[in-house]
């Protein structure tokens, strides 16, 4: 707290006002300087506090009234009448006497009320209790003719809550009332009085003096500097502000930059390739026989214009060979007649590994290590988990030493560097891998195992004909599903519609501390 | 991928050991299966479609077996010669020209042996068979038969048989039009003018391939002996899928026969099942090197024993024999799988390649970066948009007269039909989903979009598209032109734009910026029929700058 010296006094308005009924009316209850003001209790209290922190006032307990209002109880009986006055009555209307059933079967009060009464009553003396063959019995002793206090007090707070002290002599049964506190409650209040202090007095009289307060700060007011003759208004700082939303970059964006950045740590290049594809590359090179169900027309779209491209002639015939017998690969080829026209045929690639496997055909570089990021297309029904177009993190390494131990420790690396540190690899297919591994993460939030990919070495058949003869490490891993575990998204299509809310929502710190602790 | 539900029970009674759900599951995934659901009483698996054989509990209870090394190597399957002739006439040629049969003897098949055995079938007709048009398998019991067989073409109308599934007698063309599976099938003969049949010596029909069996045949529990027909179009696999389905009976306890398949008129005779056995050398450098561990001979050896195969040492080499039923061993490295496999990947230690790279972004990546950055400090939000597209949205909405450049032949979805050429017709959309958030609005997209290019081989080429949206109450030309200007100052671009009417803007309020001739950018305020196009109720101005042919990226 900084100490204040009397001449950098600041006040509010309020407080002035405040201040100012006070130094000249004397001490007053803050009820009535809210009254005079015209403004409420609270306001008034709290000017009262800052001002006894800057020893201008100081308030005091003037005194304590007790305030009695009607229970929930007390709401009923005031319209139906005291439980122990509907008993009487009831006596009196049986000839004086009655047993418990009778007075039962009247159904003039309830169970609950039945008891209150006869306690009361009983109390009263206006009734006694017998037992007899098992029954009990109630006689009339004394009809109380006027009303009790007890009910004259009912029906004073009928019209509202009252001061205990105002009561005169009702206060003694409004106490007594009291004891029942579902009929009457009585609370304590207190009421204070706010005294000018004497540094008050002394104050001098200009601090009082309403002056205009600057809002809002402007060029003009510290340029003239008319600030210094004027205050500045008080903000209440909790009051909510309209919201800002910074711009943000899209999630999968975000994540492709993030996974890129991976594997340029690990060493890799990036590459790209057409998102029209000749079925060459997307298939036969990659030793898909053409009556694979893969190429069908349910998994794979195909073009109406243009429908067909130039696939490379003397590679062609090359793959065409090693598709009918094998040829120079050491295989049995799939023993069929290959067709170029099926293979000139354009189609939305159906994975990345057309793209790797293009430059896999043109880079004579050794060791090779590239990679892409970049759309597929299925041609698919959309769901909450399948889209027609998506991305896949695809990559190569041709190296003579490279091996399927190697593949895996790679792709557990690059896990492990999202945060996904569990993984395993079960033994898998793909027409152009052999030895072929399927990748899956382990997820412990949703404590189970999540197949994010496939892998494996490049078949002879499909390395050969491009004259390479070290062994390729390939793999092919889903970009849409590694976001939905990252952003915690249960729909994929959400990743596109691109709905404010969501994109707004997306924080990459968050994204980072995952990453850091999954 | 096809499936297979494994009852616990039954398959731990074929394996000769108790297994648990989870122990199958286990082994499931160490042959390569993907796991589906572990129940108490069942595992739900699926197999890859390369091993056309795991379509039963008996032929998985095969590799089980070898897996925990209760049995080891090949089994042993022979067929025994029998004087059993069936012979194809020439008139099957045009229509369904190959066949091969084969009769297992000694059987006592249960009722859960038979469901088994259609399941392998069912599977077998999918992945060899490609939905029965390449093979399709008739089982039969050999009791109600007699040879020698006869597998000819007739007329649709020429014969009459009782189908499985019915109780009256019907034609091939009947049951093509009015039989459930016949109409499901009928595509596969669509456009022939015989259909294929296979009767005995007594003119019964037995079978109506690819479509239907006759009823006189059909297996019940009990059945003894069975008899297997195979049509196909493709020899290869119509052997491949009697091979299996021979070997998976000879593995229940039949003793199995071979046919003698004549050809009439191809001077063609063949003696099926041929349950060859595949002879191959393997190197074993070769399996160390690919699977990265230095194995000595003799435990590669077990490995593929392991997996069912038949080896041996010699020279230094390994001889493998692959029993008849491994259709997909087409090269040393499908061996090498099989030895990784009889090792467990979960056995294979992860090591780090060691192969040196310096890794490198490409500098259209790089220069995407720098302007997605610019255009979220100026204060737009990225959105992201699939290229697949749609001429409605894409073409007719906006107003603009043309057939686009890419069209997808067979979309599934009727969502796409074609490719994008321009960003704006998905961010229009963009703010349409959003109309609900409020305002104002900024989004921009940077990605590609496929125009038409016959100079590449693939007769399309990719363009880089940078294009931003501004939509509130009074977004303006001008609130957009600003933005551009700093945009192509970044660029360095000369900032040349030249008065032009597009048919999506209003006429007036458009501007084109051209480059050494070509047109490389245009910006203006949407006009408002294209809003209405889009379900938009609020001002847009928007910009397109293709990166690609202003030489950005």
């Amino acid at each position: 707290m900084s100490r204040q010296g009397a001449e950098n006094i600041e006040l509010h308005p309020l407080e002035k006002r405040v201040l100012s009924l006070i130094l000249s009316e004397g001490p007053l209850g803050f009820d009535e300087v809210a009254a005079r003001l015209g403004v409420n209790v609270g306001a008034v209290a709290k000017s009262a506090e800052w001002l006894a922190e800057k020893g201008l006032a100081e308030s005091s307990k003037a005194s304590v009234t007790h305030v009695a209002t009607l229970g929930e109880e007390g709401l009923v009986f005031v319209e139906k009448g005291l439980p122990e006055r509907r008993l009487v009555d009831a006596l009196r209307s049986m000839g004086g006497e009655a047993t418990l059933a009778q007075i039962e079967a009247m159904g003039i009060l309830d169970k609950n009320e039945l008891n209150i009464g006869i306690i009361w009553a009983k109390r009263n003396g206006w009734i006694t209790v017998s037992k007899s063959d098992n029954e009990v019995r109630f006689r009339l002793e004394r009809y109380p003719d006027s009303k009790t206090d007890e009910e004259l007090v009912l029906e004073v707070l009928k019209r509202g809550a009252a001061n205990l002290e105002d009561m005169g002599p009702l206060q003694k049964a409004c106490e007594r009332l009291g004891r029942r506190p579902r009929i009457l409650r009585i609370n304590e209040v207190t009421r204070y009085i706010l005294t000018p202090t004497k540094k008050a007095l002394s104050l001098s009289p200009e601090l009082l003096e309403e002056t205009e307060e600057i809002s809002q700060l402007t060029p003009e007011l510290i340029s003239s500097g008319a600030w210094r003759e004027r205050g500045f208004r008080r903000y209440d700082v909790t009051t909510p502000v309209k919201a800002f939303q910074a711009p943000r970059p899209h999630p999968l964006t975000y994540l492709i930059q993030l996974v890129k950045s991976i594997f340029i740590e690990l060493g890799f290049e990036e590459v790209q390739g057409p998102l029209v594809e000749l079925a060459f590359w997307n298939f036969d090179a990659l030793f898909q026989p053409q009556d694979h169900p893969a190429r069908e027309m349910h998994d794979t779209f195909y073009l109406a214009t243009p429908a067909k491209g130039d696939p490379p002639k003397e590679l062609s015939a090359i793959v065409g060979r090693v598709h009918r017998d094998g040829g120079e690969t050491g295989s049995r080829g799939w023993g069929y007649e290959w067709s170029i026209e099926e293979a000139s045929r354009l189609v939305l690639r159906t994975h990345t590994t057309a793209t790797t496997i293009r430059h896999l055909a043109q880079s004579s570089k050794r060791p090779l290590k590239v990679f892409t990021i970049d759309r597929v297309y299925r041609n698919e029904r959309v769901d909450w988990r399948r889209l027609a177009e998506f991305h896949q993190v695809e990559g190569i390494l041709v190296d003579k030493s490279a091996n399927l131990r190697q593949l895996m420790g790679l792709i557990r690396e690059f896990y492990s560097r999202l945060g996904l540190k569990k993984v395993r690899f079960r033994p898998s297919y793909f027409p152009y891998t052999e030895p072929s591994a399927e990748v899956d993460v382990y997820v412990e939030r949703r404590g189970s195992w999540v197949e994010l990919g496939g892998m494996g070495i490049f078949r002879p058949e499909v390395t050969l004909p491009l004259e390479v003869s070290e062994p390729v490490l390939a793999w092919g891993l889903g970009l849409e599903r590694l976001a939905l575990l990252l952003l915690d998204v249960n729909d994929a299509r959400i990743l596109y519609q691109n709905d404010l809310r969501w994109l707004y929502s997306f924080n990459p710190l968050k994204l980072e501390r995952l990453r850091v602790s999954f | 991928m096809p499936a297979v539900t494994l009852s616990v029970d039954r398959l731990s009674r074929l394996v000769g050991v108790q297994l648990t759900p989870q122990q199958i599951a286990d082994l499931a995934a160490a042959l390569g299966m993907s796991v589906e659901e572990v129940g108490e009483a069942e595992v739900k698996v699926e197999y890859n479609p390369n091993r056309p054989d795991f379509g039963s509990h008996i032929t998985i209870a095969r590799a089980v077996r070898g897996l925990l090394a209760l049995e080891l190597g090949a089994g042993k399957y022979h067929a025994r010669a029998s004087r059993i002739v069936v012979r194809a006439e020439r008139s099957v040629e045009a229509v369904r020209p190959f066949i091969a049969c084969a009769l297992v003897r000694s059987l006592n098949l249960s009722g859960e042996d038979i469901a088994d055995l259609v399941g392998l079938q069912e599977d077998l007709h999918w992945i060899l068979g490609r939905d029965r048009r390449k093979v399709a398998i008739g089982l039969h019991d050999y009791s109600k038969i007699r040879p020698p067989f006869l597998y000819r073409a007739v007329g649709p109308t020429e014969i009459r048989f009782i189908p499985l599934d019915s109780y009256e007698e019907m034609t091939p063309q009947q049951i093509l039009s009015e039989h459930p599976t016949g109409r499901k099938y009928s595509w596969i003969l669509e456009g022939k003018e015989l259909v294929p049949i296979i009767q005995d010596s007594r003119g019964n029909i037995l079978s109506f391939p690819p479509i239907i069996n006759s009823s006189l045949t059909e297996l019940r529990a009990g059945v003894k002996e069975i008899f297997i027909d195979v049509t196909g179009t493709d020899e290869r696999a119509v052997n491949q899928a009697l091979n299996i389905l021979v070997t998976a009976l000879i593995d229940l306890g039949g003793v199995a026969y071979k046919t003698l398949v004549a050809y009439e008129g191809r001077r063609r005779r063949v003696y099926t099942p041929d349950l060859l056995k595949r002879r191959w050398v393997l190197d074993p450098s070769l399996v160390s090197r690919l699977i990265g561990l230095d194995m000595p001979v003799r435990e590669i050896v077990n490995a593929l024993r392991r997996a069912r195969l038949d080896a041996r040492v010699s020279r230094g080499k390994i001889i493998v024999e692959v029993p008849p039923y491994r259709v997909d061993i087409l090269h040393q490295v499908d061996l090498v799988e099989d030895v990784a496999i009889g090792i467990g990947y979960q056995n294979l230690e992860p090591i780090l390649p060691d192969t040196p790279g310096l890794g490198a972004l490409l500098a259209s990546s790089r220069t995407s970066d720098i302007l997605r950055h610019v255009m979220l400090s100026m204060g737009f939000t990225e959105v992201v948009n699939t290229t697949l597209a749609n001429t409605e949205r894409d073409f007719k909405w906006m107003l603009i007269p043309k057939e686009p450049d890419v069209k997808i032949l067979n979309p599934v979805s009727t969502l796409y039909d074609c490719l994008r050429e321009l960003l704006i017709p998905g961010l229009l959309s963009n703010l349409a989903t959003n109309s609900k958030n409020p305002y104002p609005q900024r989004l921009f997209e940077i990605g590609d979009v496929i125009v038409r290019d016959d100079e590449t081989p693939e007769k399309t080429r990719r363009e880089k598209h940078l294009a931003f949206v501004i939509c509130h109450s009074t977004a303006s030309f001008s609130e957009s032109k600003s933005v551009l200007e700093e945009a192509l100052r970044l660029l360095d671009i000369s900032n040349d734009l030249s008065a032009r009417d597009y048919p999506f803007f209003i006429p007036g309020r458009g501007a084109a910026l051209i480059k050494d001739g070509v047109e490389v950018c245009f910006i203006g305020e949407v006009h408002p029929a294209v809003l209405e196009n889009f379900g938009l109720y609020m001002p847009v101005a928007c910009c397109e700058l293709n990166l690609s042919k202003a030489g950005i990226i």
